[in-house]
């Protein structure tokens, strides 16, 4: 059963640009992996190279512990979705899905058998005999999958499958899709730029960026517990306070932010030593500077705006220290704060995270 | 500078229709988002406005002139749709400066404000690959950035941001409605995403079956949405059904033997459907209910949670009913499966419309 490790796997397009960087990772046999980061990062790239249908200019990728180097494509044993369904028009369901055994060769017997257990596995089996352009998004999305199905591929690469569906069909989809691939006992490795299909869909999520692999993780990994600034910054939305930290023995550490002292999560960076303190928008509370509150972890501050967007409201607040965070509340939070009122950003430092300071900067931390 | 009005406009695909009587009116330097589903007419019409259909009946105007007649190269209108790729022969800057060599414009000016797109677009470096050379998302930002330069007034964008991920969406979201203030364009941008509408735009339009059902402005149309398939369109939401009951000046939705106090006009004794938004369902512990401070608080039982990012997607149960709750993950109530907690709403959270509405947006559907 295949397992797939990649080993410092970098392609250089041209002369110089590096579309994957130092790549290494291992996806076990059955799991399902999605690949999200910035546009451009190197997601495709990557999938293109599992495919073979480009080779890295360094590193390797093993299959199964062996090297791609002397395997042919065909014994990768792979199959594709795209957003653009790559499937015939001019042959029915039952005809694309039987395309990958016919050119294996197999028998006919041999052809019926797969490509009847490839149309139920997706449940298309009752529009076998229809042409693609009767049917919808979704069934065409169904039809490439049966192929990958019936040609009796184990690797499953899917690149933006679900780019063309609708929003309101795309949750079904999902779990339609993890089903399938779990049921037929596949790996999958799924590209995607929508956050919440990869964190619902996947045993594991890859963060990349700019060519290199961030953090791999389980979905609450990388939400609650990024291990460095980037995850923070592109897995939902975080804020970055720059700081010192003055007290490093407890499970919190004290951090100096501005004129304020806050405790937040110690994370093992010494005392005297610059850090970065990121905050989920969602986590922080805000409350009238004048209001009693049980807590003194909290950052003063002077409302920028107060932004109603439905679903929740962003706040802009400006720290002392002149930098403006941004924090999300409930829509109906109680208070709509005006333009300059004073306010208290209270923290708990549970849900903080505290990383090392970046040599050159936060924001060549967060460069895309 | 451009004031568009379409008057009474009509489209025909042969027999299938693609807008029936649109009425519309963007003002000059106003930023439109549109909103619908698929087939729902969004871009028919920005396909009309940018020419590059033309109507079966009615009238588009530009300022008040009529340009109905007007092929698209006469009226300046920058577009992104889905099926005019980018140019495959010509490199990523060609691309971009293409409209204003067509245009004749000075190409020093239109070659720094297309290196400062490129910039702002987080694509520099990609101007001479081709477009099979970029990724699926720098094409699209080419594509942007291509509709931007041509220095047109009028900017139709038709999903513009679609294959981006979160961060860079948002990203852009703020950068592209800086941008069109700073160059007073008048802007029409269809999305999928509310969020993304509610953050662009002045106005919104919500299109159905080639018509458009609701125009307002983004506050509005979320708190007041004209139809159940208006409420639906802009999020999830618990749909229930029950009784009005009217009584000394308070306004009631009776289900089984609970009351649910709301706001609303219709007569008592009419039989109503309520939606409530998910993330205007509110969840609490037991323990709390002391001091909250809601029109309506029952008990519920917690069957599934699951996090999908900035909010937990709750499923409760109470009185035989799912309510769909939508949580920020700040809030500090424990979402463990089977445990009982409140269920807490405001009477304005409760979108209500008589039932016959309802059945008849259910067969369309
Ligand atoms: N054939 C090529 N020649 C030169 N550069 C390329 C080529 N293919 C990709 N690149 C570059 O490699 C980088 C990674 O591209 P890739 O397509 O893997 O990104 P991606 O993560 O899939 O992005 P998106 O989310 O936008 O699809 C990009 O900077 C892209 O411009
Ligand atoms: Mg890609």
């Amino acid at each position: 059963m295949p397992e797939i490790r990649l080993q410092s796997v970098t392609k250089i397009f041209g002369r110089k640009v590096e579309a994957v960087k130092d790549l290494s990772f291992i996806i076990e046999d059955g799991e399902y992996v999605s690949l999200i980061g910035p546009s451009g990062c190197g997601k495709t790239t990557t999938l293109r190279l599992l495919a073979g249908t480009i080779i890295p200019t360094h590193g390797n990728i093993y299959f199964d512990d062996k090297s791609v180097e002397n395997l042919s494509i065909r014994d990768r044993n792979i199959g594709f979705v795209f957003q653009h369904f790559a499937i015939f028009p001019h042959l029915t369901v039952w005809e694309n899905a039987a395309y990958g055994p016919k050119v294996k060769g197999r028998k006919k017997s041999e052809i019926d058998s797969l490509v009847e257990h490839a149309l139920k596995a997706v449940q298309i089996d009752d529009k076998a005999e229809l042409y693609p352009p009767s049917l919808s998004a979704p069934d065409w999305q169904k039809t490439a999958l049966a192929r990958v199905i019936a040609s009796e591929a184990k690797v499953l690469l899917l690149d933006e499958p679900l780019g063309a569906l609708d929003q309101k069909i795309r949750g079904e989809f999902q779990i339609f899709l993890r089903d399938l691939v779990k049921n037929e006992g596949l790996t999958a490795i799924h590209v995607t730029h929508d956050q919440a299909e990869a964190l619902t869909i996947s045993d594991k999520v890859a963060v990349m960026n700019k060519g290199r692999l961030v953090q791999l993780g389980s979905a609450s990994d990388l939400i609650f517990t990024p291990n460095n600034i980037f995850t923070s910054f592109f897995v939902g939305e975080s804020d970055f306070l720059e700081s010192v930290v003055i007290k490093d023995r407890e499970t919190f550490a004290e951090v100096r932010v501005g004129q304020s002292t806050i405790k937040v999560k110690n994370m093992g960076i010494a005392r005297g030593k610059r850090a970065v303190v990121a905050v989920r928008r969602e986590f922080f509370k805000v409350h009238k500077y004048e209001d009693k509150i049980e807590t003194d972890n909290f950052l003063p501050g002077v409302v920028v705006r107060d932004q109603f967007l439905g679903l929740l409201r962003r706040v802009k607040v400006k720290l002392e220290n002149q930098q403006i965070v941004e924090i999300k509340i409930h829509a109906k939070h109680p208070i709509r704060f005006k333009e300059h009122e004073k306010v208290k950003l209270v923290i708990d430092p549970a849900s903080t995270r505290c990383f090392e300071y970046p040599e050159a900067g936060v924001a060549s931390a967060l460069e895309m | 500078m451009v004031k568009l009005e379409l008057d009474n406009i009509t489209k025909y695909y042969g027999e299938r229709r693609g807008v029936e009587n649109i009425n519309l009116t963007i003002e000059d330097g106003e930023y439109l988002a549109v909103l619908g589903p698929t087939g729902s007419g969004k871009t028919t019409t920005m396909y009309l406005v940018a020419g590059l259909l033309s109507p079966s009946e009615g009238r588009i105007l530009f300022n008040g002139e009529d340009v109905t007649k007007e092929p698209s190269e006469d009226r300046n209108v920058g577009f992104v749709f889905e099926e005019y790729n980018l140019f495959p022969r010509m490199s990523a800057e060609s691309n971009v400066l293409f409209g204003p060599i067509v245009k004749g414009l000075d190409l020093s000016d239109s070659r720094q404000v297309a290196r400062e797109m490129f910039s702002l677009l987080n694509i520099t470096g990609k101007e001479l690959n081709f477009p099979d050379e970029i990724s699926g998302g720098q094409k699209q930002r080419v594509a942007l950035a291509r509709a931007i330069v041509s220095n047109a007034n009028l900017l139709v964008m038709d999903d513009p941001l679609r294959a981006l991920d979160a961060k860079i969406r948002e990203i852009l979201q703020v950068e592209l409605r800086n941008l069109v203030k700073d160059l007073s364009l008048t802007c029409i941008h269809a999305t999928h995403d509310t969020q993304e509408a509610m953050r662009v735009a002045d106005k919104i339009a919500v299109f159905k079956d080639g018509a458009i059902v609701q125009f307002g402005t983004p506050e509005e149309v979320y708190n007041n949405p004209v139809s159940i398939y208006v409420a639906k369109f802009l999020g999830e939401t618990t749909e229930l059904e029950g009784t009005i009951l009217q009584e000394k000046n308070q306004s009631f939705l009776i289900i089984e033997d609970i009351k649910f106090e709301i706001e609303t006009d219709l007569k008592h004794g009419t039989k109503a459907v309520a939606l409530i938004p998910a993330e205007l369902a509110d969840i609490y512990t037991l323990s709390e209910r002391e001091k909250l401070n809601y029109d309506n608080i029952i008990e519920a039982e917690i069957i599934s949670t699951k996090c999908v990012g900035e909010f937990y997607d709750v499923d409760l149960v109470a009185f035989n009913q799912v309510i769909k709750a939508k949580e920020l993950i700040g809030k500090n109530v424990p979402l463990t499966e089977g445990s009982k907690v409140l269920f807490a709403t405001d009477k304005g959270d409760f979108r209500i419309f008589p039932v016959e509405e309802d059945e008849k947006d259910e067969k369309e559907i």
